[in-house]
């Protein structure tokens, strides 16, 4: 544990956006993934002790890489990061283990609080 | 939150996806029903919309939202994807083009709200609800279950009593007050089961749970509310049904029956533990209490809770079926991968070139230093500096390649300027192009745009037939532009080129004697590619009319002036009826390049090597005179002669009797013999301007600094043929 918050998305703008967020409140970022495929493969190999993860990607799609993460790894910490109208989508995740959804444009408050909650 | 220091990046990546856009749409009205297309377009609005709303602005979030909705639809096979419904797409891409445009200058997007664009997209969600609304809705009620005159009948009952509670703020007012689960009416099917579970030792508890006004997709938030409960526990009854709350058909609060083990405490905290809820309240469900409730409406109220029952089951079946299904046809649709980059400042770019050039300056000090003195000693010196020149060659190299880019990033706007041209001058016609891949130096991409565009806008408006023109000439219907990049050598050519008309070499005559910048006699021994020179002297058209197309005023002058300020060249070559190829050739590079080390009357001098085929020694009597020209005769072909001492105004150091030593120079198909008193050799150098105080010079295109600090100045072999 320790090993910092993985950051999926991918517009690299967003990706910028959350980093700041989660340095200016203390946490380390583990390292930043572009689409699901490299989110999956960066899991394995960081280890994180949680995930930021993006529902729309190409390669492969939020919903998708959260189920892999969830198979390889029961007690993974997902925190979907979703816009508004991707109400099912987000419930699907949820139904799939994501702890936490936050809503874009991301409030950078909401965003911490969030991950206090599963990570202190 | 301060957005102001993500606005570069959010401007780079804005302006990907604009372009990504803009060919997806493309491809879309090419193929509507194509689902890569559609996801890829549905996936770039999207994150638009997020980048958007991310910095606060407002008016492109909301017409990405929109245009994203569209989509939303598009994919679900709601909306068929419609010529109109592709031009308003395209008057979208312009106003969030234009977005981008303000932010990029003013770090704010502007007033334009465009409401009727907005208008015009919603139109069609507009249409396909007329058509979709219905079958959602009778799903819907046909899942609430056997009785959906009960289940409405619990909903509306429950919604004014939501309000007042809130309002009063009272948790334990006269009436339920927060405790609006003591409203759920409790069936048989549940009464059984808390009565079963109490022998088990389980605890019924109603609860209700309020989540935050500020919640956004509340329905995920109450099914996280539900997950922490179905943890230690079981949700037997839920009001509204689970798909009401899936659907986010409820207000801002929900209340559920619930059997745990657990201490009511705990469970009110496992729930307000979820982030956004407001509160959660609770108490020992007592059946004796609801009973007599109960007893009015039984049927009503049996009918509510074994539809929602067995409701839930079975829509949360459908739900990961149709979530399975997603998946599948996710899989089968490949999509483009995105490479993996790093973005660099181009001034970072500059400067590191800038420091290559440095050294390059250097390596070439230490050349001139070995062949003095200590070098010629030093066999192990030697060997060094050799090794360091293959270094600097290739550091050039790689730093040359980083800053190439494809002229795709130019080249991906056309087609869709031709469609609208293609609607604006009523001419059908297609763009073909090829070679979008090819790359070139990024300060030259970045200025090759607008001369492309001005001679595709030319070949549409000038070049191209009219319909009936064209059948007459029996050529097809619809014209043909070709766009064509390609690597030659050190070269990258460009070539835009039309099956139209050709250039009219008379008409172009007549209009140049019309506007006096020929004499009718002067025409008369014009050569032909003399008289289509004509046509890039400034404010210089041909067309009958100026449309607003071309011709207004932009000539091809601008077009030759720039290409050539980028140190290239364009040709043209044309048949009357048949078409015309404009060819644009560039150097690869700005900075450094291959040059020939010559003297001419005891100075310098650079020649680029990329100009010169070979390199001869004539005897002075080979050389005749036609015309008045000096010219040789070298394998079959007539070859004039230039002769830099009298082209630059120095003396030559050589005897007048020596043979001549002649450097063979080529210019598209034409050849000229340069005459030069001594050759050095060939050297790698770094161009530097010449600045701004000395004036523009034709012969001389820069200076260089040698290794020996010498300053030599390069000549333009192009320039003297």
């Amino acid at each position: 544990m320790g090993n910092g918050i993985l950051i999926v998305d991918d517009a690299a703008f967003m990706r910028m956006v959350i980093r700041d967020i989660l340095v200016k409140a203390g946490y380390e970022v583990a390292g930043e993934a572009a689409d699901g495929k490299e989110a999956i493969r960066l899991y394995r190999t960081l280890k994180p002790e949680l995930v930021l993860l993006d529902i729309t990607m190409p390669e492969m799609d939020g919903v998708d890489a959260l189920k892999k993460i969830m198979q390889e790894d029961r007690d993974a910490k997902v925190i979907m990061c979703s816009a508004l109208g991707q109400s099912s989508m987000v419930i699907e995740c949820i139904q799939a283990g994501a702890k936490d959804y936050i809503v874009k444009p991301f409030q950078a408050d909401r965003v911490i609080e969030s991950i206090r909650k599963l990570i202190g | 939150m301060d957005v102001s220091q993500y606005l570069e990046i959010f401007i780079d990546e804005a302006k990907e996806h604009l372009e990504n856009l803009n060919t997806q749409i493309m491809n879309l009205e090419q193929d509507g029903e194509n689902m890569d297309t559609i996801n890829e377009i549905f996936r770039a609005a999207h994150s638009l919309k997020g980048m958007a709303g991310t910095m606060g602005f407002k008016n492109m979030q909301t017409l990405t939202h929109d245009m994203e909705n569209v989509f939303s639809e598009v994919r679900n096979g709601n909306v068929k994807v419609s010529s109109e419904m592709v031009d308003v797409l395209f008057q979208c891409l312009d106003a969030l083009d234009e977005y981008v445009t303000n932010i990029q200058q003013t770090a704010d997007e502007g007033d334009n709200d465009n409401a009727a664009l907005i208008k015009a997209v919603n139109d069609f969600l507009a249409a396909s609800e007329n058509d979709g609304e219905k079958a959602p809705q009778s799903t819907a009620s046909s899942q609430a279950g056997g009785s959906p005159t009960a289940g409405a009948g619990a909903e509306e009952g429950n919604a004014p009593s939501a309000d007042g509670g809130a309002q009063n703020g009272n948790p334990n007012g006269d009436s339920n007050g927060k405790h609006k689960w003591k409203e759920i009416k409790i069936g048989n099917v549940e009464k059984g089961a808390i009565a079963d579970a109490a022998k088990e030792g389980l605890q019924a508890y109603g609860i209700s749970v309020y989540i935050q006004e500020s919640c956004l997709l509340k329905a995920a938030r109450a099914f996280l509310v539900f997950r922490a409960m179905e943890e230690i526990g079981e949700v037997i009854l839920s009001v509204p049904s689970v798909q009401d709350i899936e659907d986010e058909r409820f207000d801002k609060d929900f209340s559920v029956i619930y059997l745990t083990e657990e201490p009511l405490n705990k469970v009110l905290d496992a729930i307000k533990n979820v982030s956004e809820i407001e509160d959660a309240v609770g108490d020992v469900v007592n059946l004796s209490e609801g009973e007599a409730k109960e007893e009015g409406d039984k049927a009503s109220g049996a009918g509510t809770g074994a539809g929602s029952g067995s409701g839930d089951t079975s829509a949360s079946k459908e739900k990961s079926q149709a979530g399975n299904a997603k998946q599948d046809t996710k899989k089968v649709m490949g999509k483009p991968v995105v490479n993996r980059t790093v973005r660099v400042d181009i001034e970072k770019l500059d400067s590191l070139m800038n420091l290559v050039s440095e050294l390059i300056i250097s390596k070439n000090s230490l050349v001139s230093v070995a062949s003095t003195e200590i070098g010629t000693s030093s066999l192990a010196f030697n060997e060094q500096i050799e090794y360091l020149e293959s270094v600097t060659t290739s550091l050039h190299e790689s730093v040359m390649k980083v800053r190439m880019v494809p002229i795709e990033s130019v080249v991906t706007k056309f087609p869709r300027m031709i469609r609208d041209l293609s609607k604006k001058l009523d001419k059908k016609m297609e763009l073909y192009m090829t070679g979008e891949d090819t790359e070139l130096d990024r300060t030259v991409v970045d200025e090759i745009g607008d001369p492309l565009m001005h001679l595709l806008r030319n070949s549409a408006d000038h070049g191209l037939e009219s319909a009936e023109v064209r059948a007459q000439r029996g050529k097809p219907e619809v014209g043909s532009i070709f766009l064509d990049a390609y690597q030659d050598g050190n070269n990258v050519v460009i070539e835009v080129k039309d099956d139209g008309n050709g250039i009219d070499v008379e008409a172009v005559k007549a209009k140049a004697i019309e506007k006096g910048k020929i004499t009718p006699e002067q025409a008369e021994t014009m050569t032909e590619k003399e008289v289509i020179d004509l046509l890039f002297q400034p404010s210089f058209s041909t067309a009958k009319q100026v449309s607003d197309v071309s011709g207004r005023g932009v000539g091809l002058d601008v077009v030759k002036s720039k290409i050539e300020s980028l140190s290239g060249e364009v040709e043209v070559s044309t048949k009357l009826g048949e078409g015309t190829t404009f060819t644009i050739r560039l150097p690869l590079t700005l900075a450094i390049i291959q040059t020939l080390m010559v003297i001419v009357g005891g100075e310098k001098y650079a020649i680029s090597l990329g100009s010169i085929q070979t390199i001869e020694s004539i005897p002075v009597d080979e050389v005749k005179t036609v015309q008045g020209r000096e010219v040789i005769y070298l394998r079959g072909n007539v070859i004039p002669l230039v002769r830099l001492t009298k082209e630059l105004g120095v003396e030559s150091m050589n005897a007048p009797d020596a043979d001549l030593l002649v450097l063979i120079a080529k210019k598209g198909d034409r050849l000229a013999g340069i005459v030069v008193d001594e050759m050095i050799g060939q050297m790698e150098i770094v161009i530097k301007s010449m600045g701004k105080f000395i004036g523009k010079s034709k012969l001389i295109s820069g200076a260089t600094i040698l290794g020996n600090g010498e300053v030599a100045l390069i000549l333009d072999a192009n320039a003297m043929i």
